[in-house]
């Protein structure tokens, strides 16, 4: 997962593992995944964590804020007009 | 406890379990980074320090993971419960609504055990549990003397004894003297007689009670040189005052005469009775009052340590020695009276306790019979129910599942049962209160008793729930394919078959005994319909009078009762008017000695006594009192008169039994000074003192026009119904005083409430009792219904013996309590046979009937349709 985030942002996001399992359960906690006991593809126990539909929608909300946030800070950031 | 665990709390990480999963996770975690690295070329060693350097802080994450777990493993569980617990209460709804004829018995039962325990319990508390109102009650003690004469236990003190006994007693912290009467109060808000206590000042010290507010008196303004002050009780200072908080420093007249409020007590407050609605202090002193002005009842807190004994023993001494020291005064008592507070307050005392002993050992019999019905009904249904718990078992549902679901459903039952109990005994307790007369003794209010509705809540509900939870037990413990079985065949195993008759016959017994003690208590009231009163209570009003001293000096009082009985006399609809000093059966008598010339010479000890009234003219013929001899008091027969008496017919013939009693000489009054009268009339026996008084109790009138009466009763007989003539009559008094309050009372309600003990005993034993019949009839039934397909004859023998095992329980359980009731009975003993007749016929007869519906519907059953239904 935290090689997945890598290679997605480039190599710009580098996620500890440490974080990560942290993060993981915490949402695990608030509902918006869970984790479920498998087998890997190499036979070994896992544990498998999926999106629940509570955190589908929490994703959406949490990424149209980020999105508006993002914009706003480009919009702080680009140079404004100047005027006369 | 395991068990219990797995019962009630679904599966779910502990703190343990949590911990050990996240390790899992983590080590499956750094084993796979770590063999990608070796994968890559990367030597065990360094494979395994790169990933540890990569990771991060690993015993941060750990803990915190953990955490997360267990606090989501707690959550999820909680949720969990919920969504059991809900679908718990849906099924038991679903279950109950399929059988509503199980539901609706067992509620009623339940309601009708806790309704009839909450309310008599509430209804006593008042009168016999709630603490006295005062410091320490347990320390005081209520003084009165014997009257060496009438052997009266309660005897009166006066203000000089009084001093004595409080100067000498040790054993005493300290004494107090009170007395009571009715006074006028006049003002803005209207005349209104109320009832005044006179007490000596040291008396809220005694009784260690403050005012509210305000303050009570302070010990200059007892005796002839204190202010003439009052202090308000709570609820006649908000019901005539509304409440108003600028009260203290006013006036308010009393009798006349103006006092200043100085204080409102707390509402819990009352002394010496209820509806007494203010306090002054006494203003006579040693030096004001004769020795034998016995006008006063004593209450004293005892010293540290001291028992009710040693203060007994103590004024008992000391009453001795002041009786040889002042013979003609202390010498006429013989001895003192020292008792607890609240017996010695309550008017009633003697007769509650009986009517109210009676009353508890049946509402624990009702809550018993209660236990016993829910059990057997559960019972029977359980046995249905078998099946059910079986498939439910073998479909793979789990013990405490199962426990759970059951326990539900009987809770379910039983709150509902409660609820409406608790409802029930709110309507009865309203119901109840208003006939117990205002002004005995009581601490507080009627309310629903708490303790009480708690303590009928958990036994109903603990029996329901038992008993509600046998089936899951017997599905656990028995073999399923034995239940699955049985439980086919519609019939409970032969073991619960046989419990629950034995339940049945307990349900008879208990109703028996129930039945019968309210057969006796209906045979005393309708003996004591029947006691003879002597006079005709039927169209008579009653109105008590006091005109106050300062409005009418002695001289006057003569000739206000003469104008108050003209004007009744022309009320429209009065037959005859009369007055009178006491009206029977109102609790108040007074005996005087009286004895034929022969025994003149006696000592006083020897003389007889007799019940003693004073009425006006006419007041045997308005009363229906039998005039046998002679002639009635007329208005010659006044002050300046020659002394007459009229004496009843038991008097006359025992004095002169050869019936020439008018004309004779009778003397009347003090032994040492007697009045000497002649007899001219001689009228039928009254029953003045109570019901059960004694048919040859001697009676004796003096009349009143020789005396002259502060407080007396109107009489006045009305052609028609009484009630109608209520307002008539008291608007003809007030048009002749507008400031003389009358209180109007139809004699009948004078005489019922004489009966009162009698009606309250019958009415609830009656309901008690057809409760407890309709609930062992129906037992009888749930019983039989096992038998369905046996034959006709079969069915009613069996329900029939079963009822008659009840029957003789209860029959001799009845006998064996009969010493108990006895006090409570009249003219009837509780070995009545018209009664123990009566219930041996009534219940064989209800056995029959419950057995006979089933044993019907048994005989006309196909029986193979009977094995299809199955």
């Amino acid at each position: 997962m935290s090689r997945s985030i890598r290679d997605r942002s480039g190599g710009v996001l580098e996620l500890q593992d440490a974080a990560l399992y942290q993060a993981l359960h915490r949402m695990e906690r608030a509902g918006w995944i869970e984790a479920e006991w498998g087998v890997s593809e190499k036979g070994r126990r896992a544990k498998f964590y999926r999106l629940t539909a509570w955190g589908e929608k929490q994703l959406e909300r949490e990424t149209s804020f980020w999105q508006r946030y993002a914009e706003a800070v480009f919009k702080v950031l680009e140079p404004a007009p100047r005027k006369g | 406890m395991d068990g219990f665990k797995r019962a009630f709390r679904l599966g779910g990480p502990s703190r343990n379990d949590a911990a050990r999963a996240v390790d899992e996770e983590l080590e499956f975690h750094l084993r796979e980074a770590v063999e990608e690295l070796v994968e890559e070329g990367w030597s065990p060693e360094e494979a395994r320090a790169e990933v540890r350097r990569q990771f991060g802080d690993l015993e941060q994450t750990r803990s915190y993971c953990a955490d997360m777990q267990a606090r989501h493993g707690r959550e999820e569980r909680t949720k969990m419960t919920m969504d059991a617990l809900r679908q718990d209460l849906t099924y038991a709804i679903r279950t109950l609504r399929g059988s509503p004829g199980y539901v609706g018995l067992v509620v009623l039962t339940l309601a009708f055990g806790i309704a009839a325990n909450t309310t008599i319990f509430s209804v006593m508390n008042p009168y016999f549990f709630r603490p006295l109102p005062y410091e320490a009650p347990e320390e005081l003690v209520h003084i009165t003397q014997v009257d060496k004469v009438t052997g009266w236990y309660r005897d009166r003190v006066s203000i000089p004894q009084y001093e004595d006994w409080k100067e000498s007693a040790r054993a005493l912290e300290d004494l107090a003297a009170y007395t009571y009467h009715g006074m006028v109060v006049t003002g803005p808000e209207g005349p209104e007689t109320v009832n005044a206590s006179q007490v000596t000042a040291n008396m809220f010290d005694v009784l260690g009670t403050e005012a509210l507010f305000g303050r009570t008196f302070l010990p200059e303004e007892g005796g002839p040189a204190g202010e003439p002050v009052a202090v308000l009780d709570h609820g006649f200072w908000q019901r005539r005052y509304g409440g108003d908080p600028t009260i203290l420093g006013r006036t308010l007249t009393l009798d006349g005469v103006q006092h200043t409020v100085v204080g409102v007590m707390p509402p819990e407050f009352v002394f010496p009775f209820g509806g007494v609605a203010l306090w002054t202090p006494e203003p006579g002193d040693g030096t004001t009052y004769e020795r034998d002005d016995n006008w006063f009842l004593l209450v004293g807190r005892r010293a540290p340590g001291r028992t009710s004994e040693e203060v007994d023993a103590e004024l008992t001494a000391v009453q001795a020695r002041l009786a040889r020291a002042y013979p003609d005064a202390d010498g006429q008592a013989a001895g003192v009276t020292v008792e607890h507070m609240r017996a010695a307050l309550n008017f009633g005392w003697d007769i509650m306790k009986v009517t109210f002993g009676v009353l508890l050992g049946a509402v624990i019999f009702v809550l018993l019979i209660a236990c016993v019905n829910v059990a057997s009904l559960t019972l029977a249904r359980a046995s249905t129910r078998t099946r059910e718990v079986a498939v439910r078992a073998a479909l793979g549902a789990g013990r405490g599942r199962i426990v759970r679901q059951l326990f539900t459903e009987s809770l379910l039952l039983a709150l509902t049962g409660g609820v409406l109990g608790v409802l029930l005994a709110y309507w009865a307790v309203g119901l109840t209160g208003p006939v117990i007369p205002e002004d005995l003794y009581r601490v507080g209010d009627m309310t629903i008793d708490r303790t009480v509705l708690a303590f009928s809540l958990v036994v109903t509900l603990a029996t329901s729930v038992v008993f509600g939870l046998l089936p899951a037990l017997r599905a656990t413990r028995t073999n399923l394919t034995e239940d699955l079985k049985e439980g086919s065949r519609g019939s409970g195993g032969l073991a619960s078959a046989r419990g629950r008759r034995a339940l049945v016959a307990i349900q008879v017994a208990l109703a028996v005994v129930l039945i019968t003690g309210a057969g006796l208590m209906l045979r005393s009231f309708a003996s004591v319909q029947q006691i003879e009163l002597g006079f005709d209570a039927d169209r008579v009003l009653t109105v008590s009078v006091r005109p106050p001293e300062a409005s009418y000096p002695a001289e006057e009082l003569d000739l206000y009762v003469q104008e108050a009985l003209q004007s009744l006399r022309a009320v429209p609809g009065v037959e005859s008017v009369s007055a009178t000093l006491h009206i029977p059966l109102n609790h108040e008598t007074s005996i005087r000695q009286f004895a034929s010339p022969s025994l003149a010479g006696a000592p006083g000890e020897e003389w007889p006594t007799a019940i003693a009234n004073r009425p006006y003219p006419g007041y045997f013929g308005t009363m229906g009192i039998s005039l046998l001899e002679g002639r009635d008091f007329s208005a010659a027969d006044n002050r300046d008169a020659a002394r007459v008496v009229v004496v009843n017919e038991p008097l006359a013939r025992r004095y002169w039994p050869q019936g020439n009693a008018v004309g004779s000489t009778l003397l009347v009054g003090d032994p040492n000074d007697p009045m000497v009268a002649t007899v001219i009339g001689v009228v039928g026996g009254v029953k003045h003192s109570g019901l059960d008084a004694s048919e040859e109790r001697a009676q004796l009138y003096l009349p009143a026009l020789q005396a002259g009466l502060r407080r007396h009763f109107f009489v006045v007989r009305t052609v028609d119904e009484p009630a109608s003539l209520t307002r008539p009559v008291r608007e003809a008094l007030l048009a002749l005083d507008p400031d003389l309050p009358a209180g109007v009372r139809p004699m009948s309600a004078v005489v019922a409430e004489n009966r009162l003990q009698w009606s309250i005993g019958s009415v609830s034993l009656a309901v008690f009792g057809t409760g407890a019949l309709l609930l062992a009839e129906l037992g009888v039934r749930m019983a039989l219904g096992a038998s369905r397909r046996e034959i006709r004859r079969v069915v009613v023998s069996d329900g029939v013996r079963l009822t008659a095992v009840g029957l003789a329980a209860g029959l001799a359980l009845a006998l064996g309590m009969g010493k108990v009731i006895a006090s409570a009975l009249y003219g009837v003993t509780p070995f009545d046979p018209v009664t123990l007749g009566g219930v041996l016929v009534l219940f064989l007869a209800v056995a029959a009937l419950a057995s006979f519906v089933p044993a019907e519907r048994a005989s006309r059953t196909n029986p193979v349709g009977a094995l299809r239904g199955e």
